[in-house]
C-alpha cells in the first residue's frame, strides 16, 4: 500500500491539537478531547524526558525549551504512531490495538523507521 | 544497559492517554502495545535528542536550543509538527514569562511591606516630637 505517509500523519495530528479542518477541507472524524484544559500545555513529565535526552552520550546541554519542544513532539508522535496502529487493527477489523499492529505502522511508514527492531 | 534504558519509558499511564485522545471510544489499546508505545515514544526522544544535538554542534554549540528542535522535525521527516510546536513554544514562553513576572512581584510586595513599615516606625517618631 503506497500512500503518502506525510499526508496520513498530518491529518491525525491536526485532529489530535485542534477542532479544525485541516488544509485539504476535510474535517475530523475522531471527536475531539476539548476537556483538556488549555493550561495543561504538556503531559508527559518534563523531568523524565530530560532524564532520557542525557542517555545520549554526545548531548550535555539543553534549554529548556528545547526539552518542552521535544515534550510536546513526543506527544504529537504518540498520537500518530496510536492512529497509524489503530488504521492496521482496522483493517483487520479488531477494536483493540496489538503490539503487531504497531509493528505494521512501522514497516509501513518510512519516518517511522527508526523504531525498526527497536520494539522486540 | 538495555536494563536501565527500560526504566526510562515514559509512564504507561500518560502515554497511553495520550494515545487515546485521537482514537475513537470504543477503541481500545492492548497491553503489550501500551508498553510498545512508551518505548517508542522513549525511542523517538532519543531520535530527536540526537539529531538536535548534531545541529546545535554544526553551529558550534554545545546546548540544544528551542530552534535545533525545530529543525530537527524537519531533518527527521516530522515537518508536519513543525506548526504545532512553533504556536506551543509562543505559549509556554508566554507562561514561563508569567511565572518570572509572579515571581518579582512578590517580591516587590514583600519589598514594599518591610519599606511601609519602617516609615510607619519613623512616623510615629515625628509624632511624639
Amino acid at each position: 500500500m503506497e500512500t503518502s505517509e506525510s499526508e496520513i500523519i498530518e491529518a491525525d495530528v491536526t485532529t489530535h491539537t485542534e477542532n479544525e479542518q485541516d488544509e485539504n477541507g476535510e474535517s475530523s472524524e475522531n471527536p475531539v478531547r476539548e476537556a483538556e484544559k488549555p493550561e495543561k500545555l504538556f503531559k508527559l513529565p518534563l523531568s523524565r524526558i530530560k532524564h532520557i535526552m542525557k542517555m545520549d552520550p554526545d548531548t550535555k546541554h539543553s534549554t529548556q525549551e528545547a526539552a518542552f519542544l521535544i515534550a510536546k513532539a513526543t506527544e504529537l508522535f504518540l498520537g500518530s504512531l496510536a492512529t497509524e496502529a489503530y488504521k492496521q487493527a482496522s483493517q483487520a477489523k479488531r477494536k483493540t490495538i496489538q503490539k503487531k499492529d504497531i509493528d505494521s505502522a512501522i514497516n509501513c511508514i518510512d519516518s517511522l523507521a527508526f523504531l525498526e527492531g527497536v520494539l522486540e | 544497559m538495555a536494563q536501565s534504558f527500560d526504566d526510562l519509558n515514559l509512564p504507561n499511564a500518560v502515554v497511553t492517554r495520550i494515545a487515546k485522545e485521537v482514537l475513537p471510544e470504543n477503541v481500545s489499546i492492548g497491553k503489550e502495545a501500551r508498553t510498545a508505545l512508551a518505548k517508542a515514544a522513549s525511542v523517538f526522544v532519543l531520535y530527536i535528542t540526537s539529531a538536535s544535538n548534531a545541529l546545535a554542534t554544526k553551529n558550534n554549540r554545545k546546548t540544544i536550543n528551542g530552534l535545533d528542535v525545530i529543525e530537527a522535525m524537519h531533518e527527521t521527516d516530522f515537518h508536519m509538527f513543525v506548526e504545532h510546536l512553533k504556536e506551543n513554544l509562543e505559549y509556554f514562553k508566554k507562561i514561563q514569562q508569567e511565572k518570572k513576572d509572579a515571581v518579582v512581584k512578590q517580591k516587590l510586595q514583600k519589598d514594599g511591606e518591610s519599606n511601609c513599615a519602617a516609615s510607619n516606625d519613623n512616623a510615629d517618631e515625628n509624632d511624639i516630637q
